[in-house]
């Protein structure tokens, strides 16, 4: 397993955005739904090392992050991309993705090649020279993606990975996603259920900081055959187990 | 968003890693993006406008051009250097990368040195490029003599010092006003430093921008018949080394800049840069005014540099024949005239 949470929480002064998330995790996309504030990003924060836990144990392609070393040795198979994307807009696209595969110890002879590999995959090899302060939305997302794929992560985290991001685009990353999770554990928080469904092989729930469900997107779809409301089966399916969950 | 070529299998990078040409990689990236490469322009135009102007007014005599470039220099590139660096410091927080440059696996400390040391560079290349014109300019106008170094030598540290605190404003205090803030401060640190030197015996000698007795200057004749001492610009570089070392290792002293390893060696190094920089205020204090007009420190100073310089006079036989010292050769047709009947010097 490359991801193992037990118990795993998160407070921020009183507010707890994470509250004994149990959750394992191996080669595959898990898609992380929920509504807005469910603590998706807290819990997504954490398994990028960014944030540590208030409590609970955190296992990381199978090490401790709570350590340095192997903390380091974690972050050196992690790609992440955040919610909101920083970004140093003098950088040109491929500038950008190399200096992040610098600090992420990718070896310097190789850092040529990933960089161009990584940028041609995310569409964007006939954009590499343009500066990042020229390019819209959705390109600057998806060097975001490419910065977190530089290194070939063996656990890739990301965080509204699709929001700018036009339909031809999407559908693309769905075929991006379904290929790194043959060999990685790759983790989507998203609010787009379509995006679950066509690239996920498990989803979890996540709701006022726990989790409530976890299964496969069928299984999902299963749950709103009677009760759900939504237009799509997934989303019958994620509103029935809210109201479940909150009833 | 394609997905081929892309090995089926899980690969882990090689252990054996290449560190040193990453830095260079890191390096270069942080050259091409640097904020003192924007500002330079302006150190540049204040240091011709100010320092090249009012030191090619002087006679054209190293000691003296080089005193008056040492002091003037620093003036024109503190404001800049400080600000670039203090905002080049503060990038990460002002563009939020953060998150992003967090979960990175080369420590944070590294991370910060190589934007610094970008930064220092071009503050350098700057005001190497500078040196280069002046000192060229000199050579060609100076009759005798040779370029004085202790000068440039301690401008040089005080750039790498002036752009390590401005570096550490700004990324212990993150913010669009940081970098203005900081700039400003430490103009008026350097300049008021020197207000509080009281005669010639003070700590606050230590300050670069001094280069000999505050009040005066160094005398005329240093460089020229006496050796020009280097007591002052020692202590001064012990300072200013000791200084950015204690900045530069402090950035590595918070949680999460790297392993305790580090972190216990940062504290050391930083305890040590300050060790450096306190023994050295101490020995500016010490220091005296000798019988050639420069400061001398009896810890640092050298007996050998009291003994005159040798030179063959340069001289012009007229009714009463007259000598004069090489560096002065531009001179001699002045003070001794054809019909001249007396020598001035």
């Amino acid at each position: 397993m490359n991801v193992e949470i037990s118990g795993l929480t998160r407070r921020f002064g009183r507010a707890t955005a994470v509250a004994g998330v149990d959750l394992q995790a191996g080669p595959g996309v898990l898609g992380l739904l929920g509504p807005n504030g469910a603590g998706k990003t807290s819990l997504l924060r954490m398994m990028a090392t960014v944030i540590s836990p208030t409590s609970g144990r955190l296992r990381l392609l199978g090490r401790d992050p709570g350590s340095y070393v192997p903390r380091r040795e974690i972050r050196r198979r992690l790609g992440y991309l955040p919610q909101n994307l920083g970004y140093y807009p003098g950088f040109t696209v491929a500038e950008f993705v190399e200096y992040f595969a610098l600090l992420k110890d990718v070896p310097a002879a190789r850092v040529p090649a990933a960089v161009t590999a990584a940028v041609e995959r995310v569409e964007l090899g006939g954009k590499a020279k343009a500066r990042l302060r020229t390019l819209s939305g959705g390109m600057l997302r998806r060097v975001g993606i490419a910065q977190a794929i530089v290194n070939e992560p063996e656990l890739l985290l990301l965080d509204e990975p699709t929001a700018g991001l036009d339909p031809e685009q999407r559908v693309a990353f769905r075929g991006l996603l379904r290929d790194l999770g043959q060999r990685a554990t790759v983790v989507v928080s998203t609010h787009l259920v379509e995006d679950v469904g066509a690239a996920c092989t498990q989803v979890a729930l996540i709701d006022r900081g726990k989790i409530v469900f976890h299964g496969t997107p069928t299984d999902l779809t299963a749950r709103g055959d009677e009760h759900g409301i939504g237009d799509a089966p997934l989303e019958r399916g994620y509103s029935a187990v809210l109201s479940a969950a909150r009833s | 968003m394609t997905a081929p070529s892309v090995p089926a299998t899980t690969r882990r990078l090689p252990a054996t890693r290449r560190s040193g040409l990453a830095a260079a990689r890191l390096l270069r990236l942080e050259l091409r993006h640097n904020a003192m490469l924007w500002i330079l322009p302006v150190a540049v135009a204040l240091f011709w406008l100010t320092t090249y102007r009012r030191t090619m007014a002087m006679p054209p005599l190293w000691n003296v051009r080089a005193a008056s470039m040492q002091s003037g220099a620093l003036v024109d590139f503190v404001t800049p250097v400080v600000g670039a660096a203090a905002w080049m410091g503060s990038r990460e927080s002002r563009r939020h990368t953060t998150d992003l440059l967090t979960i990175t696996a080369r420590p944070q400390w590294a991370r910060l040195l190589a934007t610094w040391a970008a930064t220092t560079c071009w503050a350098m290349a700057g005001y190497l490029g500078c040196l280069a014109v002046l000192y060229g300019v000199i050579a060609h106008q100076a009759s005798w003599g040779g370029p004085l170094w202790w000068p440039a030598a301690v401008v040089v540290a005080s750039l790498a010092a002036l752009s390590a605190i401005g570096f550490a404003a700004g990324t212990l205090v993150p913010g669009r006003l940081t970098a203005p803030l900081a700039a400003v401060a430490a103009f008026f640190v350097l300049a008021l430093g020197t207000e509080l030197i009281v005669g010639s015996q003070s700590y606050w000698q230590i300050s670069p921008l001094v280069t000999g007795p505050w009040d005066t200057g160094p005398d005329a004749g240093v460089g020229t018949f006496y050796p020009y001492l280097p007591d002052l610009s020692i202590a001064q570089l012990m300072f200013l080394l000791g200084l950015t070392i204690a900045v530069l290792a402090a950035l590595a002293l918070p949680r999460g800049s790297g392993g305790r390893r580090l972190r216990t060696a940062a504290a050391a190094v930083t305890a040590a840069g300050l060790l450096a920089a306190g023994t050295a205020v101490g020995l500016a204090g010490t220091g005296k005014l000798d019988g050639h007009g420069m400061i001398a420190i009896p810890t640092l100073h050298n007996a050998a540099n009291d003994r005159p310089i040798r030179f063959i006079p340069v001289c012009r036989q007229t009714a009463i024949p007259v000598c004069l010292n090489p560096a002065y050769a531009s001179y001699l047709p002045a003070v001794a005239p054809p019909s001249s009947r007396c020598s001035t010097r």
